[in-house]
């Protein structure tokens, strides 16, 4: 009896371990560098970026990696902190020549808040930067998680 | 090929110097004297210059002479003084292996100062990963040799591995520094792409570190994306090309893929895209001598139903493409580049390229081409830049090595583009007799030799008529065999392969044949036009509903006058190169059309001196002998199999052509 309930003791943690093993295998590899800034992964999935406050738009940048099937985006993210904030997404053809970019100003709560920047590309071929920056030259802290980039 | 030079002779032309070097002709498959032609093996008249530079180097000689036996081979210009001589070439090694690599390097005539291989990538996390490709046999091997090895780290266009790298410069600027060290190599060049002007300042610390952590005598270069319209966002604002050039030995300017994959079509490097990328770094302070050019070896490639933009191809199968399925080349002369169009028929065999099978359909091919690359070198001078870089070795026309050397060397007097011929002075001649019997004036001989008197004396070389030169591919020819075509241009007996190129190494087909010797023919009044050329089928695969209409009405003159009789089975073939046995056949043929009688008949039972005449076709034999015997081929080896270059067309033409004059 002791042996089944070892057993089934054993199946049981290892059903209760499979979801987070799962979850730490399918998380997908988001890198994310410091403009002139610090970025820290925290136990949440949040991130923390501290900018140097040498000049504006420090921040940090991201690449999507996969391809675009329609050329109707937006950026979704979830920011919080407090200060100015630029959403930017930086337009470049499959050569790296630069089309155009857009940017919304962001005025940081201390509560999680869904901001949401749509933008038009030129073509689907096209590759994007995604970017949250200063406005100005300000040594701060902010957060951010959840990002995505919505294809409509 | 090493020549040697047997005998040294100095003329006073004009109170100037020339020198005539004597070399015993080899016995190879070059035919000499007119068909001699030293865009084949520019290696003799490197020899030649390395000569007299090296022996006679206070001598100011304007001309070199290179004789075999009694027969001029070329003359080769030479100015004393050089306003600007590059000495730097580098070349990418990317697609092969160290021995495919090492072979292509030989190949290069010692034009190479600097490899760079593709032994440095990078790791998901930023840090330094060594290639499979790294071997170091191979850089033993290129250090024998003379040459450096500076491998180039690339993120392969990956914008993320990029960052990554330059976000964990410190580590990985040390595991360079450390791995150059360690192996002997020569230095590293970063070429990393497709980064932004967010990363600007990021990417040139990079730089900054690894110029920190090498030693002085290792090597630190970028690839810098080329600039013509000074961009500041995108790509091209990844780099800070003046702070670049503060830590670098040079810039390397990636002056290519003006047109890339997807694009429209397009030339891959214009000439005034090339020439803005250049002055736009000179602009930001990057100063001339740490600039140096980059050159594609390769092309793109467009369907012309747009089911393919831009697919990648290199020189050599450019060439291979051309010749296989008889593309014609145009060259564009605003962007100075060659196009090439070549239509894949159905029943033809289908190439790969790139990993794409190209099927039938047209393709219209940008690429480069030594008349391309000669006149972006021209940029080089113009500038006095540091030298070239080339993206990738292996992928160009490996004859074009034979001219690198001399496109490098630049003379600050413009040499003289016109072809001349001469004439010398006989017995009893006056200036009045030379100028009616060339249809001149004494006035323009007086003035095309700089004469200030109507004196002239026997033995005396006048020039006396020029031809102007609208060919850019023809200047690296011998004077004699220029003349040869500029003259049948002049007759319109041949024409270009456009306004300004002649392709002299393009193999000439039984169609251009048919084409020069049908013109010929009329021209001369000898034959015309069949009244039926356009409703008699002379020949089946030359039907009348063809749309090159020259050919169809020539294909009947040369039919009618015998000069061709086709296959047996009524076919012309005019899309196949011509072998050098049909050619005796068809010149011998086209003599008796035009003077009633053949070379054959004329050489008179005399055989020459031909040595492999039992490789021809029986039914050549006589007319391979009588080209022979009347001086038309000169070697003891004709060679009857081998196909005929346009160039070398010429040459047998105009020799023949002395034959072909009707009898009194």
């Amino acid at each position: 009896m002791r042996k089944i309930i070892t057993i089934l003791t054993t199946i049981l943690l290892l059903l209760s371990m499979l979801p987070h093993a799962l979850a730490a295998e399918d998380k997908p590899e988001i890198p994310f560098f410091g403009v002139g800034a610090n970025v820290q992964e925290l136990n949440d999935g949040s991130f923390v970026v501290k900018t140097e406050g040498e000049k504006a738009e420090e921040g940090f940048v991201f690449t999507p990696k996969e391809p675009f099937t329609t050329t109707q985006i937006s950026l979704q993210i979830s920011l919080k902190g407090t200060g100015t904030v630029l959403l930017k997404i930086s337009e470049t053809d499959p050569r790296g020549r630069f089309i155009k970019d857009k940017s919304m100003e962001v005025q940081l709560t201390e509560d999680w808040t869904v901001h949401v920047l749509p933008f038009e590309l030129a073509s689907t071929s096209s590759q994007i930067d995604v970017s949250v920056v200063t406005k100005d030259a300000t040594k701060t802290e902010f957060s951010y998680k959840d990002l995505k980039i919505n294809q409509e | 090929m090493t020549y040697h030079f047997d005998k040294v002779e100095f003329k006073d032309v004009n109170g100037l110097v020339q020198v005539v070097l004597h070399i015993k002709a080899p016995n190879n498959k070059f035919e000499f004297g007119s068909e001699f032609n030293p865009q084949e093996d520019e290696s003799l008249a490197k020899s030649a210059k390395k000569f007299v530079k090296k022996y006679f180097p206070n001598l100011k000689v304007v001309t070199i002479g290179i004789v075999a036996g009694a027969v001029i081979l070329t003359t080769v210009p030479l100015k004393s003084v050089r306003a600007h001589e590059t000495h730097f070439n580098m070349s990418y090694l990317y697609f092969g292996n160290s021995k495919s690599f090492i072979s292509q390097v030989d190949k290069t005539h010692g034009n190479l100062n600097l490899v760079s291989p593709s032994y440095f990538d990078i790791n998901a996390d930023g840090s330094l990963k060594i290639t499979a490709q790294f071997d170091s046999t191979f850089v033993k091997a290129m250090h024998d040799r003379g040459i450096k090895v500076v491998p180039f780290l690339s993120n392969h266009w990956d914008r993320t591995i990029g960052r990554a790298a330059l976000e964990n410069r410190e580590q990985i600027s040390t595991q360079i520094a450390e791995f150059i060290i360690n192996n002997n190599l020569d230095g590293v060049q970063v070429d990393i792409e497709n980064t932004t002007e967010i990363d600007r300042d990021a990417y040139t610390d990079l730089v900054r570190l690894l110029r920190q952590k090498l030693p002085t005598g290792k090597e630190v270069s970028v690839a810098v994306a080329a600039n013509p319209s000074g961009w500041t966002k995108g790509w091209h604002g990844t780099y800070d090309y003046n702070k670049l050039a503060q830590y670098t030995s040079y810039l390397m300017i990636m002056a290519y893929d003006e047109s890339y994959e997807g694009s429209a079509e397009g030339p891959v490097a214009s000439f005034p895209f090339v020439e803005k990328s250049i002055q736009y770094a000179l602009k930001v302070g990057v100063p001339a001598e740490k600039i140096v050019l980059g050159v594609p070896f390769y092309g793109r490639l467009w369907k012309t139903d747009g089911t393919i933009k831009g697919l990648g191809i290199s020189n050599n199968r450019v060439e291979e493409l051309l010749a296989k399925y008889h593309g014609s080349v145009t060259f564009d002369e605003k962007s100075q580049s060659p196009k090439a169009t070549i239509t894949i028929l159905e029943s033809d065999a289908k190439p790969t390229i790139a990993g794409k099978i190209l099927t039938a359909g047209t393709y219209h091919i940008w690429y480069e081409n030594d008349a391309s690359l000669e006149s972006k070198f021209d940029l080089l001078h113009k500038y006095d830049l540091k030298g070239t870089g080339s993206w990738s070795l292996g992928q160009e026309d490996s004859k074009m090595w034979q001219s690198y050397g001399s496109w490098l060397a630049h003379d600050d007097e413009e040499i003289d583009k016109n072809v001349y011929v001469t004439y010398t002075v006989q017995s009893g001649d006056t200036l009045w007799k030379i100028a009616t019997a060339n249809k001149m004036s004494v006035n323009d001989i007086k003035q095309l030799n700089n004469l200030t008197t109507d004196e002239i004396n026997v033995g005396q070389v006048l020039k006396i008529k020029s031809l102007n030169n609208p060919f850019t591919d023809i200047g690296s020819l011998g004077d004699q065999v220029k003349f040869e075509i500029l003259n049948l241009v002049d007759q319109k007996i041949i024409l270009g392969t456009s306004a300004t190129t002649f392709s002299p190494n393009e193999v000439i087909t039984r169609g251009q044949v048919v084409l020069m010797l049908g013109r010929m023919l009329v021209n001369s009044g000898i034959a015309t036009i069949p009244s039926d050329w356009e409703s008699n089928e002379y020949f089946q695969d030359v039907p009348l509903d063809t749309k090159n209409r020259e050919l169809l009405k020539y294909a009947a003159v040369v039919s009618a006058t015998g000069v061709f009789v086709g296959n047996g089975e009524g076919l012309l073939d005019p899309s196949s190169p011509i072998t050098r046995e049909n050619m005796a056949l068809v010149l011998n043929r086209a003599t008796k059309a035009i003077r009633g009688e053949s070379l054959i008949e004329i050489s008179d039972g005399l055989k020459g001196k031909v040595t492999d005449i039992d490789l021809a076709r029986p039914d050549t034999r006589e007319a391979i002998r009588s080209l022979s015997a009347l001086g038309i081929t000169i070697n003891e080896q004709f060679y009857p199999k081998d196909i005929v270059k346009r160039s070398q067309f010429a040459s047998f033409l105009t020799r023949a052509m002395k034959f072909m004059v009707p009898k009194k």
